[in-house]
This record gives structure tokens, sequence and C-alpha cells, in this order.
């Protein structure tokens, strides 16, 4: 009696686990958006953003969503009449499983591109931020020079991010003496500045703006944080689809193009990041 | 480094986090309500042995007891949908996050209610029941009149704990995008970047809400005390 009454409870959550992970493969096909063209009224669009990136994508002082990514997405719908934008947040891990479970449209969340990523999901064809990554330490430490001196050492990383993928790849090719990762999610700027001070992790991995960001607001003057060594990533970020949508890809492709030859995208960037961060740095 | 405590922020963020107590509030109510329904539900069938259902409620009570609900969360969240749309081709995806919350939280707070209800029902000694037949007392009129006054006596103290766990679980909500407390401090860190002040002020409101509970079901407990109904 307890045996099958245990044998049953595993059925029912081995049964409830596929059923996940089969959502993960079939969600992309239950998107419905992309196919109203012929709509008169506009079509409903979800945008699956996150709430804890600044100044990207976060809630402001009166816990309504701000950032680079809301005002691109914005200007862009306004170019878009057939479509009307709505947007959810969440953490930055969940914004890719919704897409998969077919929860949002577009996911935006300052997205570089990588194999695992285009195997899965769509992106839009223009870019609309550069994203040049670096090593990057307390101040204090005189020991990391590079990518490699990190062997060994402890290094702050989130899940599902290109860095994160970049560095298990680097990993994969020095199996001897990898560098540890420790996955930490829903961290703040503050967890992470405290964390690389007292030396809870050697290093983390931010574009040069991010730097300067956490320099600014925890610097009192001086620097807290510095980037060394050559790039870690040289790449662009995109909007992200499920693999089926290229109605709605296509339409965003051609918004951001206009965007970026108006000089409106350019505008944002300075506006909100405080730089032209749109084709260079 | 910048100060990294400053009485400024923390009196800054008081406003702006305290309305975000009433969507905890409405977590903790929905569960409530719709835990004590399904529980009352699963402990009547659990005590009664009705066969098949029994064993379904069994599994689930388990089940619910048995695995983190950050994982139970993430389940209804991506997998309910799933489900319902195999099923019944409804698609429930777009539906507001917090709906997903609410279910979480009822379907995890029915198993461990049920169970505090099953206990407190079976330890009515039987010979409470009989005396009520042995009166000519039907089924139900024993149950109400005898079993559940007695129940409720001893239920009470194991919701209370349970309720003030409720309260605190709901932070987890935040995991999914669902804007409480909790999230709201996480995002005034992000807005503002500081974010001890915040973390420090949601302790303090946990800890203060906890003990007007805390007070609330001593006192109810001790209004049910036995004593006072045998000197009357």
């Amino acid at each position: 009696m307890k045996k099958n009454r245990r044998l049953a409870g595993m059925t029912v959550i081995s049964s409830l686990l596929a059923a996940v992970l089969l959502g993960g493969c079939s969600g992309g096909t239950s998107v419905e958006s992309g196919d109203g063209a012929g709509d008169n009224s506009a079509e409903t669009v979800i945008v699956g953003t996150g709430n804890a990136y600044e100044p990207y994508c976060y809630l402001d002082e009166n816990g309504e969503l701000a950032g680079y990514e809301y005002e691109v997405l914005k200007a862009v719908d306004e170019l878009l009449p057939q479509y009307e934008f709505e947007y959810v947040t969440s953490d930055f891990a969940n914004v890719l499983i919704s897409l998969d479970a077919g929860k949002i449209d577009i996911g935006a969340h300052q997205y570089e591109l990588n194999e695992e990523r285009q195997e899965k999901y769509l992106f839009s064809e223009e870019s609309y931020t550069t994203y040049i990554t670096y090593v990057t330490v307390a101040v204090k430490n005189g020991e990391v020079q590079s990518l490699d001196d990190l062997q060994g050492k402890k290094m702050q990383v989130k899940t599902g991010s290109n860095t994160t993928y970049i560095l298990e790849k680097y990993n994969e090719e020095h199996t001897d003496n990898p560098i540890e990762l420790v996955y930490v999610d829903n961290s703040t700027d503050e967890e992470i500045i405290t964390g690389l001070q007292n030396g809870v992790w050697d290093a983390t991995v931010v574009t040069k703006r991010d730097a300067d960001k956490w320099n600014y607001a925890y610097g009192d003057g001086a620097d807290v944080v510095k980037q060394v060594g050559a790039p870690v990533a040289t790449s662009f970020t995109y909007f992200a689809f499920a693999r089926d949508n290229t109605v709605l890809q296509e339409a965003i492709d051609g918004a951001l193009k206009e965007l970026k030859e108006s000089g409106e995208l350019s505008q944002i960037s300075v506006d909100v990041i405080g730089g032209d961060y749109t084709e260079g740095e | 480094m910048t100060d990294i405590f400053s009485w400024n922020r923390f009196f800054d963020n008081i406003p702006k986090i305290l309305p975000y107590l009433s969507v905890t509030v409405k977590i903790v109510l929905f569960a409530t309500v719709f835990g004590i329904i399904l529980g009352i539900i699963t402990a009547i069938i659990r005590i009664n042995k009705i066969p098949v259902l029994n064993q379904i409620m069994g599994i689930y009570i388990s089940f619910m007891r048995g695995t983190p609900m950050l994982v139970q969360m993430m389940l209804v969240y991506y997998g309910l949908p799933v489900i319902l749309e195999g099923l019944f081709q409804w698609n429930i995806n777009r539906w507001d996050k917090v709906l997903f919350v609410y279910i979480t939280f009822a379907l995890n707070q029915g198993a461990f209610l049920s169970e505090i209800f099953r206990s407190a029902i079976l330890s009515v000694p039987s010979g409470q029941s009989e005396a009520g037949y042995s009166v000519g007392m039907t089924r139900i009129q024993t149950f109400k009149n005898i079993v559940l006054p007695q129940a409720v006596r001893v239920a009470l103290p194991g919701f209370g704990t349970d309720f003030i766990g409720l309260f605190q679980n709901t932070s987890l909500a935040f995991l999914i995008g669902v804007v409480d407390v909790m999230g709201r401090a996480k995002t005034i860190g992000t807005a503002t970047k500081h974010v001890i002040e915040a973390y420090i002020f949601i302790a303090l409101l946990f800890t203060v809400v906890s003990i007007v509970m805390q007070l609330g079901f001593f006192s109810a407990d001790k209004k049910l005390n036995y004593k006072n109904e045998v000197s009357v």
C-alpha cells in the first residue's frame, strides 16, 4: 500500500515535470501573434522585460517600468500602428523561459547572440545597443589582469546570460583548472559590489558603462571596481522572439532601422544611458 | 565606498514600500480562504477514507508538503498552462501573473491545513461522538455540536503558526515578477543603488505583522479555552 502510494506520487511528479519540459519545446507554436495583419484593431503584443537592470529595465521611484528597453520599444510601438505593446516584468532568468512558454511575444533584456540562443529563439536582425564586456574586479585586486588569471578563482555569473555561456565554454577548454562559476541570480548591484570588495567573488563580467555606473554610484568620487584585460565578448544586443514569429520580427526590424536612420535611437541612448551606445563605443 | 546605511533613505523608502503590503495581504487572504475550503474537503475525504479520492489526496498532500514552494510555483506558472491547453484547449498563459501565485498558495495551504484539520478532528475521542449518537443526534448534528467545537480549539494553534508562515512565504511571488513588498525592496535597490535600508524596513514590517498576528491568535486561543466554559 505504502509502496504503491509512493510509486503513484512519483508518477504524478514526473508527468508534471515532463509536461513542463514538453512545454519548453512546444510553447513556441502556441503563440498566436503575428498572424493578425488583416485585423483592423491593433494586435496586443506582450513584451517581457526585466525589473532589475538599471538603466535598461527597472522599476522607477513610483514602481513603474522605466529604462532604455522600454523607451526603445515605446518608440518602436509608435511606428507600428498594427501592434499595441503591453509590458510584463520578471527577473532576468524568467524572461526567456516566459518566451518558451508562450507567455510573452518579445524578450527584451540586452540579449547578445550565441549559438545556443539562436537555436531556440528568433532574434531581430537589427541590433539596438553594443555590448562589450570585460572582467571586472575590485580596485584593490592586483592579482587579476586577464580572464586566464581567474582560473581556480571565483567568478559571479547569472544563470542564462551570454557571459555565463562564454565562460562555460571557456571552462570546457580548461578542465584542468577551470574558473569557479558562482551562479547568483537576483542580486542587486549593491550586493555584487559588496561581494567583490569582501572577496566573496574575485570577479564578475560587465560592460564598461555598467562599471562606470557602479563607480559613480558607490565610489563617492573614487573607483570601487576596475576592468582588466581584453574584452570577454564584443557584441550587440537584439530583441528575442519565438522561433516562428517572423512577422513580428520583421516589423520590429523595420521600425528599428527607421529609428536608427532618423537618429532617434541614438538620442534615446544618450538620454537614458548617458552616451550613444547604438553603433560603437 | 559611500555609506551603506542612511536613515534618510530608510524613511524615504517607507511610503514607497508600504502600499505593496496590499499585494501580500491579498495573496494571504486568497490562499487562506481557498486553502480552508480545500483543506476541509480534503480532511473529510481522508477521515472517511473515500476510495480513490483518498489516495489522490494523499499524493496531493505529500507533494505539496514535500517539495519546495518555489518548485510548486514554477510548476503552476509554467506547467499548468501546458496541462490546461492540452486537456481543454484553454490558453491561460496570458493571465495576470498574480493569479498563478494565488493558485499556488491556495493549493499549498489546502494541503497543510487539511492535515491540521484532520489531526484536530481525529484528536476528539470517539467516545464523544458515541455520546452524541446515544442521545439520538444524527452524524451531522454530532459533528457540528460536539466534535467541531473541540476540534477548532485543537486546530487553532497549528493554524496560527501556518498562517504566519504563509505571510512570510509570499515573498517568493517576486521570483515570477509579481511585485510585493519584497519585490518593491529589490526594485528600489536597483533604481537607487541602495537596498539595505529597504531590507531592514521589510524585516521590521514582517516582524511587526507577525507579532500582531501572534497576539491575535493568542487571544483567540485564550477565548476558546476550556476553563472559560467550565466556569460558566
